[in-house]
């Protein structure tokens, strides 16, 4: 009876904490999230040179096999642009695109399109999920960040800093039985 | 061989087992009436439709603004919330003045109903004469009282970079809204919703 009580009641008490609280809001108290942030190297996009790629690489390594699993894993992208030695009145207010692509075949994940000029301007690409890591074993993923701005008649050298966050939901409690790695390569 | 003792293992097991059965069970059945109870209830998405007259955006007006009015109508209800979207979609063609000229010019839609920051979409126009499509998504909110007419006013814009290419820009656009209504898992008899283009005021 004892054990049956200890294997029902989390489940029952798992349920009923869903019925009130409803189940889709954080991260469930069975799971563990883990963030890792990743500053990546600064681009500088001329007219003459418009695009510039950069590999990010994701890796989970579970640290137990008994335990844990990828419930979801994903990744969000933010870009800071800063368009330099022109004013963008003369020549038009410039395009810069960003583009997500897989690594090992480059198809296409995710892009968006923004047009420059606004004071203090940030861009995301957020909510990539990274499909194919539900298995308890290790999980690397890799994408190429491709930017690209609009060439003539725009002028002036366009900067750019952008960062990166992988965020992992665990299906354990104990953030120690996963190790997550976020690079550029 | 089975022993009285086995025997008992397994008639306590299947106790168990069957008590395991009924207590998942209950917990679905609470979980599932408590998921009800709390969740929120609306009604079916009424939709409605605008066609725009198709406008050529140039160097000398990059920029055309119009005023969309989403009015509803409640009908025979009390006082409630609606709530929706505003579909703005657009298809820009690029006429460059010197097609060999290099550029690629973009073109941008925005949508507000004046909560929050505008939303906005942009395209580029790589391509002389080629469809190009714009969507652009805005939330609508409204409180409305039983036999109101209730309207939210939408400004849509569409503008094409304006600086150093040569050329123009057709527009083709429509707008979709689609609304529901909280609390009421059905529509109220009477309720509808249209979309105008609300004209420009006379300059003076």
């Amino acid at each position: 009876m004892t054990a049956f009580i200890s294997k029902s009641l989390p489940a029952t008490v798992l349920l009923l904490s869903c019925a009130v609280a409803g189940c889709d809001e954080g991260v469930d108290v069975n799971n563990a999230l883990a963030e890792k942030v990743l500053d990546g190297s600064p681009v500088v996009l001329g007219v003459s040179s418009p695009t510039a790629r950069r590999q990010i690489t994701v890796d989970v390594r579970p640290a137990n096999e008994e335990r844990g699993d990828i419930q979801s894993l994903s990744l969000d992208l933010s870009i800071k642009p800063s368009l330099q030695g022109v004013g963008s009145e003369e020549h038009g207010r410039p395009w810069l695109r960003a583009r997500v692509l897989q690594a090992s075949d480059g198809r296409l994940v995710t892009e968006s399109l923004w047009v420059l000029g606004e004071p203090g301007f940030e861009g995301y690409l957020n909510n990539i999920y990274i499909s194919g890591c539900t298995r308890k074993e290790r999980c690397e993923a890799a994408y190429v960040l491709e930017l690209e701005r609009q060439g003539p008649p725009t002028a002036g050298e366009l900067h750019l800093t952008w960062r990166t966050q992988a965020r992992l939901i665990w299906t354990d409690p104990d953030e120690s039985t996963v190790a997550m790695t976020l690079r550029e390569e | 061989m089975r022993t009285p003792e086995s025997h008992h293992i397994h008639a306590s097991d299947r106790w168990h087992s069957k008590l395991r059965h009924w207590a998942v069970k209950c917990s679905l059945l609470i979980a599932a009436v408590g998921s009800i109870a709390t969740s929120p209830v609306s009604s079916p998405s009424f939709v409605s439709q605008f066609q725009g007259t198709p406008f050529v955006l140039t160097h000398e007006t990059p920029k055309v603004s119009r005023t969309l009015v989403v009015s509803i109508s409640m009908g025979e209800i009390e006082h409630t919330e609606n709530d929706g979207w505003l579909t703005l979609e657009g298809t820009a063609r690029w006429r460059p003045a010197n097609p060999s000229a290099p550029g690629q010019p973009w073109v941008m839609a925005r949508a507000s109903s004046g909560e929050g920051e505008p939303r906005s979409a942009a395209a580029v126009l790589d391509t002389a004469d080629a469809p190009v499509p714009l969507q652009v998504m805005e939330s609508l909110h409204v409180n409305c009282k039983t036999g109101d007419v209730c309207e939210i006013p939408v400004t849509v814009e569409f503008e094409f970079q304006n600086g150093g290419i040569e050329g123009t820009v057709e527009l083709e656009w429509s707008a979709t809204s689609s609304m529901e209504i909280w609390n009421d898992d059905e529509l109220p008899q009477g309720y509808s919703v249209t979309i105008t283009e609300r004209a420009e005021e006379p300059t003076p």
